[in-house]
């Protein structure tokens, strides 16, 4: 069973006549780190909104863990955790309290919300300010607390727009490798980012996504090989060209 | 936790560290009553309850008029007396700044009405066939009192004074003529039994309301008290509006949509933590109406319906102001829009709705310009619980306008939150 199967996606906003995904398709295996790249305006953003449930479908399905994502939602947001790349908590809450709400709304509760709670703070080097109200934080700092809200429940398919933009090198070796670790032990991870030389090092396949369609999906060795390029980056530009998109 | 109960600790929290929020929300509606029931209270006790200053100048060689006559206009409880002779050398009528009205005894005023009694009672007996013939001693004009007033007495003011003073006046010419009769036909005075007898008991009125059970119109603490707890009420958009919209812009609405709960959980739950808050202003102001007012020398918050019709009326007051924040936040895409536009809307619905100024003392047309705003039909729940005592079903029948409108306004929102791809 795949992570993610998505067919013949279609979509576009109300008042514009662009079509912002059009007849894409796509599969995530499961224990994968599947990176998504493309320019601004490409459609991933959108594509990440539909499979987390943030827009409706239009047109095509989305299966994901087995389940459709169009008649089991509630089921699925059980299973799946997201991490926007907007700072999506309270600022006026402390870290604690953060946690503490979005694991109620998981479903979590006493011992095992206090214990999952107190780990991430561990993990993510925010226990010294469980307790200090979240707009003290330095950026890099809300950006661990965001991924660690979106991994409370322990989700089988971790979703990431942009984990790591904007902070320094320390946080971001911490987050990728906590995201190594969980992946290592069987989570499936979806990856959205600008930072290819990042990607190259975290992804185990990657799909290039351009006007609204799947460019091309492979292995980062595969991709190198049959476009003759040294980097993701030059595969990114010749695949899809130098010219501003948005 | 359960989702719903998680999230209204959440919203208690976050309000909780909202400082200016919580100022908003309590300490400046506080103020603003305080401050306006002064004002309103020292208006209203110019029309109703101060005395009037009045000056009574005696240029009377004799002092028998001017005492009577100070003495029954003290006993109308009506004005603050002040007397002075016009015969010192030191008195000057333009010097006296309190008085409003000045009343001056002209000379030999009391020798002249002493003639004109005499003539009087001698004239009475001779048609009662108790004289035969009458003095033929020419009369002495009695001269009139003379009346000043500060212009900026209203005439009907005017009007009441110089009545109150031609009754005392009266009282007193009925007095010494009886006196007289008695003296003519038994040639001695009357001792004060005697004349307890002869002199008619002043007449008394029985007061009573046109509407049974109904309290006339509210003091300035009772239309204060729940007028400024209505404004802070409302003005809970600036804050709740402000929430919701700080949440659909930090994305947490959003990533709230990826969770195995409904959103509608999250608004159910901003709307309970803010109705609480709208029962909790209705429970500071209330209280200090009814503490701290008395204490000041303002008129206590009196509640003739007792707790629980007020309470009903809170309730609804409250569910309306919280959908109306509600539905400013949904539509609004800014803080900035959400602030502007709750607190203008707002301030203009209450100046319409008689918050600032009763309805009661507005002219006609503004009457029938106040029903269209939601702070006159909550304010006419409000008077119904503190000034009546009204069945139930008067009650329900006025905060029905607030239910319907409390519907109307969580429709608008869902509608809202719907094409926002909120819900």
């Amino acid at each position: 069973m795949d992570a993610l199967t998505v067919s013949s996606l279609n979509y576009s906003y109300k008042n514009t006549e662009n079509v912002v995904l059009s007849n894409l398709n796509l599969n995530v295996k499961k224990g994968e780190v599947f990176g998504v790249f493309g320019p601004n305006g490409a459609g991933k953003t959108t594509l990440l909104s539909l499979i987390t449930g943030i827009l409706k479908l239009q047109s095509g399905t989305i299966s994901i863990l087995g389940k459709d994502a169009f008649t089991q939602r509630k089921e699925i947001n059980q299973l799946v955790g997201y991490v926007p790349q907007d700072f999506a908590f309270y600022e006026e809450l402390s870290a604690l309290e953060n946690l503490s709400f979005f694991g109620a709304m998981y479903g979590l509760k006493g011992k095992s919300l206090d214990s999952r709670s107190n780990e991430l703070l561990g993990v993510f080097g925010l226990m010294h300010v469980a307790e200090r109200q979240v707009r003290e934080f330095s950026g890099g700092m809300k950006r661990r607390l965001n991924i660690a809200i979106g991994l409370l429940h322990e989700p089988q398919l971790l979703i990431l727009d942009e984990p790591t933009v904007g902070v320094d090198v320390q946080s971001r070796l911490a987050i990728l490798s906590y995201l190594k670790k969980i992946n290592s032990e069987g989570t499936t991870i979806i990856y959205t980012s600008h930072l290819l030389k990042e990607a190259e090092e975290f992804c185990n396949r990657i799909a290039l996504i351009d006007m609204g369609q799947v460019v091309v999906v492979d292995t980062l060795a595969n991709l190198l090989l049959q476009n003759q390029c040294k980097s993701l980056e030059e595969v990114f530009i010749k695949l899809t060209g130098k010219s501003y998109r948005d | 936790m359960s989702p719903l109960a998680a999230s209204i600790v959440k919203e208690f929290k976050v309000l909780s560290r909202d400082k200016t929020g919580l100022f908003l929300m309590f300490l400046m509606p506080l103020a603003l009553a305080l401050l306006m029931t002064v004002l309103q209270n020292s208006a209203f006790k110019i029309v109703n309850e101060n005395k009037v200053d009045l000056m009574v100048i005696n240029n009377d060689s004799s002092s028998l008029f001017f005492q009577s006559f100070s003495k029954g206009l003290e006993q109308t409880g009506m004005f603050n007396l002040s007397f002075n002779d016009a015969s010192k050398p030191s008195f000057k009528l333009s010097e006296d700044k309190e008085s409003i009205v000045v009343v001056m005894v002209p000379n030999g005023y009391t020798y002249a009405l002493d003639q004109e009694i005499k003539s009087k009672a001698e004239q009475s007996l001779q048609l009662f066939g108790m004289l035969d013939t009458v003095s033929t001693e020419e009369k002495v004009t009695l001269k009139n009192l003379e009346l000043s007033f500060d212009p900026v007495l209203q005439e009907s003011y005017r009007y009441s004074i110089k009545s109150t003073i031609l009754s005392v006046v009266m009282a007193i010419q009925n007095e010494m003529l009886l006196k007289q009769l008695f003296y003519d036909v038994n040639q001695s005075q009357p001792d004060s039994a005697a004349l307890e007898k002869i002199l008619p008991k002043p007449l008394l009125l029985s007061e009573s309301l046109i509407k049974e059970n109904s309290a006339a119109n509210p003091n300035a603490t009772q239309h204060n008290i729940p007028a400024w707890t209505l404004f802070a009420m409302f003005f809970t958009v600036i804050t709740l509006g402000g929430n919701i919209v700080k949440e659909k812009r930090s994305g947490s609405f959003l990533r709230i949509k990826t969770l195995p709960v409904s959103i509608a959980q999250v608004l159910i739950a901003k709307q309970v933590v803010f109705w609480v808050v709208t029962v909790l202003q209705t429970l500071v102001l209330f209280s200090i109406g009814f503490f701290l007012f008395p204490v000041l020398q303002l008129p206590p918050l009196i509640i003739t319906s007792g707790i629980l019709p007020l309470l009903f009326a809170t309730l609804f007051c409250g569910l309306c102001a919280v959908s109306y924040a509600l539905c400013i936040g949904v539509y609004s895409d800014t803080v900035e829009q959400a602030n502007g536009f709750g607190a203008a809307s707002v301030v203009i619905l209450a100046a319409i709705g008689g918050i600032f100024v009763p309805l009661f003392a507005m002219p006609e047309v503004f009457k029938l310009i106040a029903n269209i705003s939601p702070f006159s039909w909550a304010m006419k729940a409000y008077y119904s619980a503190i000034l009546e005592i009204s069945p139930f079903h008067i009650l329900l029948l006025n905060v029905l306008p607030l239910l319907l409108l409390t519907t109307i306004l969580q429709l608008i929102a869902y509608i809202g939150l719907k094409r926002k791809n909120l819900l």
